[in-house]
């Protein structure tokens, strides 16, 4: 699992994550925490008509995490609210290119859809 | 370095690890590793002892009886306490928290106190504040010092006649300071004050004289000193023993029940409620026995040298900054320390690709954690078994992380 977890295209993601910014004007937030690991994400959406205009992630977490924050902010952007249901566990790995996950670092997977499921509408503006 | 003990004794080492590597296991702070002489007096006993104890007329129920009662006096003996100053818990955790409702919770109110430190272990930490929020008491914290050590001086500053109980570990599992338990019980005597010691991280590497000592509790885990999971101790001084209230009840407790009412059994019996994990207290004495066998002072001195060892050779890897004290002489069992730019857990698991197994996150300390703004921590940490090489070979995993990360860089 190592070697297929620390490939370049993984270390490059994690070394220079696209979607990690703020996100002026965000209508949705969805945070989670891996208390264990001391790693935490916060989803930023913002959404129109059904639809995910923009989308970034801030926090801070292994490898894993920080890929998996950045798949679904991927497979978020331009996607349709419905759309949200069909994302679980296996099609993190699969769009991963991940065949397993230790069961010690499955956490560190689901992190990112633990704050998908955590999404709330802003109260206030975000900045 | 002499080799303390055979790594013959101890399975695990011969088995495989799934990398094909030797294991190097970095990680006894956590839990240890188990010799065979463990292992072989936990089955005796099943195979040849194994009746209730404290029960039967028979012979059986005497045999166990009397294992139960031995392995009370082996282990007492090895940490310099009274057979009957012991009561055998689970782990730490449970000695600490038992220490609530037989002693402190009747000690506590609005007008009370107590200290605890910035550096403890979530369960010398968490059933104080728990308590504190149930009974008004305040819970005042002594904070830790950049280099890892407590200040003595501003625990003066927080004494005063309402603090009832200071609690604190001998050696932290996260900064590996050895603190000065002697010292601090000489100033929680001064103002009438009790001390709980947390011994989970020092009983595995150095000589304990409870009696000597003066404090109240200590509190110990079997497992990190080459014993069974499941079976750990707390001592409690004689003169508060007796003020102290059974905490569970039922069988074995008890001296007369009737309708009316219930008299207790006479201690240490009235604080052994239902059967006893005689065979895990078996397992116990035996770990108290081989390491009294190894010699304590030696078992200390193995400890300090693979802790110099360690803290020599990780601050000369780049990118690695080591946490708490770097003066060896302030430490025992582990040094934790993080690596620029990668997540403790990447580190761990890449070092587990090579075998070597070690310890990432926040070691159930989150207050220090995040005292120091650490996210997650990567710990390695001893015991007899260990030798120097071990360390080498920690060091040369990292060249690992190294080259992975530094391809992106």
């Amino acid at each position: 699992m190592t070697e297929e977890l620390y490939r370049e295209v993984l270390l490059d993601v994690y070394a220079h994550p696209r979607f990690k910014k703020s996100l002026p004007g965000a209508t949705h937030t969805g945070r989670a925490v891996n208390t264990s690991c001391g790693d935490e994400g916060t989803l930023f959406l913002k959404i129109e008509s059904g639809r995910v205009l923009d989308v970034s992630w801030q926090g801070n977490g292994c490898v894993i995490s920080t890929a998996a924050m950045e798949t679904v902010c991927e497979l978020l952007l331009n996607s349709q609210l419905s759309s949200f249901q069909s994302m679980n566990k296996q099609s993190l790995l699969e769009k991963l290119e991940l065949t397993s996950i230790a069961p010690g670092r499955e956490k560190c997977l689901l992190l990112a859809l633990r704050a998908l499921d955590e999404l709330r509408p802003e109260q206030e503006e975000q900045v | 370095m002499i080799e303390l003990v055979r790594k013959e004794d101890f399975p695990i080492f011969a088995h495989s690890h799934p990398s094909g590597r030797p294991l190097v296991y970095l990680d006894s702070a956590s839990t240890s590793q188990k010799p065979r002489q463990v292992l072989d007096a936990i089955t005796r006993f099943y195979e040849r002892d194994c009746a209730n104890v404290h029960r039967g007329v028979y012979a059986l129920a005497d045999q166990s009886t009397q294992a139960y009662e031995d392995a009370r006096r082996t282990v007492a003996s090895f940490f310099g306490a009274s057979p009957s100053s012991l009561i055998f818990t689970r782990n730490t955790t449970e000695a600490l928290n038992w220490i609530v409702p037989m002693w402190l919770a009747d000690r506590l109110d609005s007008t009370k106190s107590m200290i605890v430190t910035e550096m403890e272990h979530h369960s010398n930490f968490v059933p104080w504040q728990e308590l504190c929020r149930k009974t008004g008491a305040q819970l005042k914290i002594l904070t830790v010092r950049e280099d890892g050590t407590l200040d003595l001086d501003q625990l003066e500053k927080l004494m005063d006649s309402s603090v009832t109980a200071i609690a604190v570990s001998q050696v932290s599992n996260v900064l590996g300071t050895h603190n000065p338990i002697e010292k601090i019980q000489l100033i929680a005597k001064r103002f009438g004050a009790e001390v709980i010691v947390d011994g989970a991280q020092s009983a595995p590497h150095l000589p304990i004289a409870f009696q000597k000592s003066g404090v109240a509790f200590f509190a110990f885990s079997g497992h990190k000193m080459l014993a069974p999971m499941g079976i750990g101790g707390l001592f409690v001084r004689p003169d508060i023993l007796e003020q102290c209230n059974p905490a569970l009840f039922g069988g074995g407790m008890i001296d007369q029940v009737s309708i009316e009412k219930t008299t207790f059994a006479e201690i240490p019996d009235k604080f052994i409620p239902g059967t006893p994990d005689v065979a895990s207290a078996v397992g116990l004495a035996a770990a108290c026995t081989f390491l009294e066998q190894l010699g304590m002072d030696r078992v200390r001195d193995h400890d300090a040298h693979l802790v110099r060892a360690a803290l020599d050779a990780l601050q000369s890897v780049a990118d690695v900054q080591v946490i708490g004290s770097l003066d060896a002489g302030q430490r025992v069992g582990s040094v934790a320390f993080l690596y620029e730019g990668v997540h403790g857990h990447d580190v761990a698991q890449i070092l587990d690709s090579q075998g070597i197994a070690v310890r990432s996150g926040h070691h159930c300390t989150m207050p220090l954690h995040k005292k120091f703004g650490w996210p997650a921590t990567i710990r390695a940490s001893f015991s007899v078994y260990n030798r120097e090489e071990d360390v080498y070979a920690l060091v040369e995993g990292l060249s690992k992380v190294r080259s992975i990360f530094r391809k992106t860089a």
